[in-house]
């Protein structure tokens, strides 16, 4: 604080100048794309972390380290951390602890496979650690070790890494599926069981227990769908909120004799990675995302074929449709399809009727997660759907705005010929939505208070629901928010 | 733990419930003032070190309005990279016309040895009306603590302690104010009014959301009300407040916490203890009055508190004080940057207050172990489990396998709240917050739930 306000805004001035030629060079390394940059420690933390299973993670770095994502899901007791310190960089003493640690875990909680993710620092100084994991992993045969060197160093694309993680987690020793619909049935037999009580008839009781023994005798027999009844789906969305006990595609798919293994990474546990590769179809959104992945599996002779995400209802029936046509069983799967096609196209035809022309602002390229389904078609997995609503829809692109020709032909490359405007930083939002004079936006959830601050309703990126019925509720939860614009009006 | 050699025992390795990094500190005292702005100069990594671990707990604003980072990566790196923080430092100030930047950066660019202070001084000296100020991460370091106090100590150092102090005002140093929700704003509210019950008018509360010029206005006051989260540097903070005198207080949780807050800064301000006890005996009967006739629907449960080292005091100390039985406490920061055992242990003596001989209390304990210490309590009785979401989080994740045989309620607390968030101005501290407490205690006891209408019905 030496010098004078007067003196400083003076130096800020000539400072201003200099750094234009540092923005030039900074902006010379953006492209056209609207992924943002990644660290994998962060990104293949944050997604194992939602995994479910017995294995274990291992970041080998500092402490400060094991902050880089959110200690929330099934997986957090299984996380660990070297906690390297000045000490061990400095001195290039990390393997002790690293072995320490991989042999406590091992030794204690016998997981059926362990990661080791690399931090920053690491990387710094050039540490070999998978050395270590090998090591320790010859120690325990039957624990598959796998040594990552993430970090936020080399800055790559979320979709590279999550393809990273994926072809990591299904190259571990193949597994035969497991049928897990024994459980949910036994669920349902629980549900009957819990309606018992003294005095129910005998013949009731002898039901139930009946179909206990049906269920324990699927547990025996283990009945796997062979492979040409099976599919997997990657990098579509969960669906979130169904009222039935199984989801709508679930539903669909049994209904024409398939039986879906698993929708990756969603929700899925690690056994189901390990069995990935049995599905004779696969399905997947956008599969320019996952070359590793898509090469494993199309080399374990499972077919994958793209599909949209299934948002809105074009995009599910179109998904549908590849459904039947792969598996040789379109008949099955329309006629399974046709009562929901119907419900949902009457909705759709009826917002439309109700609430075509309305202006909606869709920003895209706001969002820095590892979500596969939002980082299909580049962040544009929902514009089909909503462009069916027949809402005059203008694009916001939060990046900078002279290298708006690039985004310019990547929307024509996708077939989008929309009017769009190109915006540096989120909190201009405010006064972009105004003077737009949109009546709706579709936002980051981060811009809640912009769009407060412009009176203008928003839907959170990614929130619609999957699937037609998952379309049906998002009509009627548009219709709640547009009924609430209109009566504020 | 010094090093990582110091780690001996899968529990060392383990993931704690408050394994957050020196820069989520620094984050949350930058964000708690508002027109402040962080500069990290780091990977891309270390942005998840900071907003995005506050962005689900505060829904009132959001983290990223006041962060930025120079985007450093290994080509940087090698080239040497501190020449990146100006630029950026300059275009951002530009467009949030901030009043303070804090600039952090990440022990993998510290190690290469870039003199990031100077660069950040030379900085300084080109954005007018803008203070800046610079905090390393090297490691051990005490983690989220740490950064918090590294930034209060940063902003006391700025402030000009030479002008003369006036005798009946006070500020507050250390307050953890991790959002913009309004029952935090309760809390600050309620420091205000219980400081003005001891007689003092309160200038300033660092932190608390105001701006940068509120927060600089500590030195006007005579009184220093050092809060417990400045421990990691609390000699530095009383060499920099100097002849000013600085009054430690513990967390006013509690009837008893409560009453001793007031009457310590009352005894330094040369307030009449005599009036304060007569006030704090009526507020102590209001509350207990209304909740003696509930108590027996907590006798039941028996209750469990994961929170930081003061946080943890408090509640635990008004748990004991409506009369429930605590089981386990946990100690939720890391290496006890906090005080640990030691400091809970006095701040239940100073409340007159004690454990059951079988109480646990753990010191930074790992999620594996949360998940033990609820889980085999939940096998013999009802629990009632208080905790960050991170805590809660391991028990809604039981696997069907893993669920107990009795129910739990679970109250969220402490950073992070993602899934508790307020409406009204509920408050923590003072009487108000001992009576909020305890309705939430007795509503969350109370909770009707599905099972049990079907079995009414």
């Amino acid at each position: 604080m030496g010098a004078s306000e007067d003196v400083r805004a003076a130096a800020y001035a000539a400072c201003r100048v200099k750094d234009e030629a540092f923005w030039v060079e900074q902006e010379r390394n953006i492209q056209g794309a609207l992924g943002q940059p990644c660290c994998t420690l962060s990104g293949i933390a944050a997604s194992l972390m939602k995994t479910t299973g017995h294995f274990a993670v291992v970041v080998h770095g500092e402490d400060e380290c094991a902050s880089c994502f959110r200690h929330v899901g099934p997986a957090a007791v299984q996380f660990f951390c070297t906690g390297l310190t000045e000490h061990e960089f400095v001195t290039g003493r990390t393997s002790e602890p690293l072995r320490r640690c991989l042999r406590l875990v091992a030794e204690e909680l016998a997981p059926d496979a362990i990661f080791v993710l690399g931090a920053c620092p690491v990387e710094v100084i050039g540490d070999q650690f998978e050395d270590v994991v090998n090591a320790v992993g010859k120690e325990f045969p039957d624990i598959p070790m796998r040594a990552l060197h993430t970090n936020g160093l080399k800055v790559g694309s979320q979709t590279a890494m999550l393809d990273w993680m994926f072809e990591t987690l299904a190259g571990l020793p193949g597994e035969t599926p497991r049928d897990p619909s024994w459980l949910r049935k036994l669920t349902d037999v629980a549900g009957e069981m819990y309606k018992l009580d003294l005095r129910s008839e005998r013949e009731v009781v002898t039901e139930v227990v009946g179909q206990i023994e049906a269920v324990l005798a699927d547990v025996a027999e283990n009945r796997v769908a062979p492979p040409e009844d099976s599919v997997i789906l990657l990098g579509l969305p969960r669906v979130r909120y169904d009222g039935d006990a199984s989801p709508e595609h679930v539903r669909v798919l049994q209904a024409a004799g398939l039986r879906l293994l698993g929708n990756y990474p969603q929700a899925t546990s690690l056994d189901q990675w390990r069995w990935i590769t049995w599905a004779r179809n696969g399905f997947v959104a956008d599969r320019s995302l996952y070359p590793k992945l898509v090469r494993r599996l199309e080399a374990a002779g499972q077919a994958v074929h793209e599909v949209p995400l299934p948002i809105g209802v074009r995009q599910s029936l179109d998904v549908y449709r590849i459904f039947g046509e792969a598996t040789g069983r379109a008949e099955a799967i329309a006629e399974a399809v046709a009562p929901l096609a119907e419900a949902a196209e009457r909705a759709l035809a009826e917002f439309r009727a109700r609430y075509g022309g309305l202006r909606m602002a869709y920003a895209i390229r706001m969002n820095n997660n590892y979500d596969a389904d939002e980082l299909a078609y580049q962040g544009l997995g929902d514009f089909f759907a909503l462009d069916e609503l027949g809402l005059e829809m203008t694009l916001l692109v939060q990046g900078p705005p002279d290298k708006r020709d690039r985004f310019e032909k990547m929307f024509e490359r996708r077939g989008i010929k929309l009017p769009f405007e190109m915006f540096l930083e989120p909190w201009v939002m405010a006064d972009l939505l105004s003077a737009g004079g949109y009546d709706v936006a579709y936002l980051a959830d981060h811009c809640r208070n912009e769009a407060n601050k412009a009176g203008v309703p928003m839907i959170p990126t990614r929130t619609l629901e999957p699937w037609l019925g998952g379309a049906v509720r998002n009509l009627q939860r548009f219709d709640h928010l547009l009924r609430e614009l209109r009566g504020a009006r | 733990m010094r090093t990582a050699h110091d780690k001996v025992t899968l529990e060392d390795f383990s993931l704690k419930g408050m394994h957050y990094a020196k820069m989520t500190g620094v984050m949350i005292a930058t964000h708690a003032i508002s027109d402040s702005f962080l500069m990290m100069h780091t990977g891309v990594g270390c942005k998840y070190k900071t907003a995005s671990q506050a962005a689900q707990h505060d829904l009132a604003e959001h983290p990223n309005v006041r962060e930025a980072w120079t985007q450093v990566s290994e080509a940087h790196l090698v080239a040497g990279c501190s020449d990146r923080i100006g630029p950026f430092a300059r275009a951002w100030w530009e467009r949030r016309n901030s009043a303070f930047m804090m600039v952090v950066s990440a022990y993998f660019i510290e190690l290469t040895g870039d003199d990031i202070p100077e660069k950040v001084r030379e900085i300084e000296q080109t954005i007018p009306g803008c203070e800046m100020a610079y905090v390393p991460t090297k490691a051990p370091n005490g983690g989220l603590f740490d950064g918090f106090a590294s930034v209060l100590v940063e902003v006391l150092k700025r402030m000009d302690w030479s002008v003369p102090a006036r005798p009946r005002e006070a500020a507050v140093l250390g307050h953890f104010f991790t959002r913009y929700e309004p029952d935090q704003k309760a809390d600050v509210a309620q420091l205000r009014a219980l400081i003005k019950q001891a007689g003092l008018n309160t200038t300033s509360v660092l932190f608390s959301g105001a701006e940068y010029s509120n927060a600089k206005a500590a030195p006007l006051a005579a009184v220093q009300v050092v809060m417990p989260y400045c421990a990691t540097h609390r000699s530095a903070i009383g060499q920099i407040v100097g002849a000013r005198q600085a009054v430690d207080v513990d967390l006013p949780i509690g009837f008893a916490g409560t009453t001793r807050f007031v009457r310590t800064i009352a005894a330094a301000a040369g307030t009449d203890l005599a009036a304060i006890d007569a006030w704090a005996i009526a507020q102590t009967e209001a509350v207990l009055g209304n909740f003696r006739r509930l108590s027996e629907m907590l006798a039941r449960y028996e209750w469990v508190v994961f929170a930081d080292t003061p946080l943890a005091a408090g509640l635990v100390s008004l748990l004991l004080e409506l009369g429930v039985r605590v089981t386990a406490v946990g100690l939720r920061e890391a290496d006890g940057a906090l005080g640990g055992r030691a400091a809970f242990d006095a701040v239940l003596a100073r409340n007159g207050l004690q454990l059951p001989d079988d109480a646990v209390v753990v010191e930074a304990p790992s999620l594996r172990r949360v998940k033990q210490l609820c889980v085999e309590r939940l096998q013999r009785s009802l629990v009632g489990i208080l905790g960050s979401t991170h805590e809660l989080a391991v028990l809604r994740n039981l696997s069907p396998a893993e669920r107990p045989r009795n129910a739990g309620v679970l109250l969220e607390v402490g950073f992070p709240s993602d899934d508790t968030h307020s409406v009204l101005s509920v408050p923590t501290f003072g009487f108000a917050g001992a009576a909020a407490w305890a309705q939430r205690l007795v509503e969350a006891v109370r909770r009707p739930q599905v099972s049990e209408l079907r079995h009414e019905g």
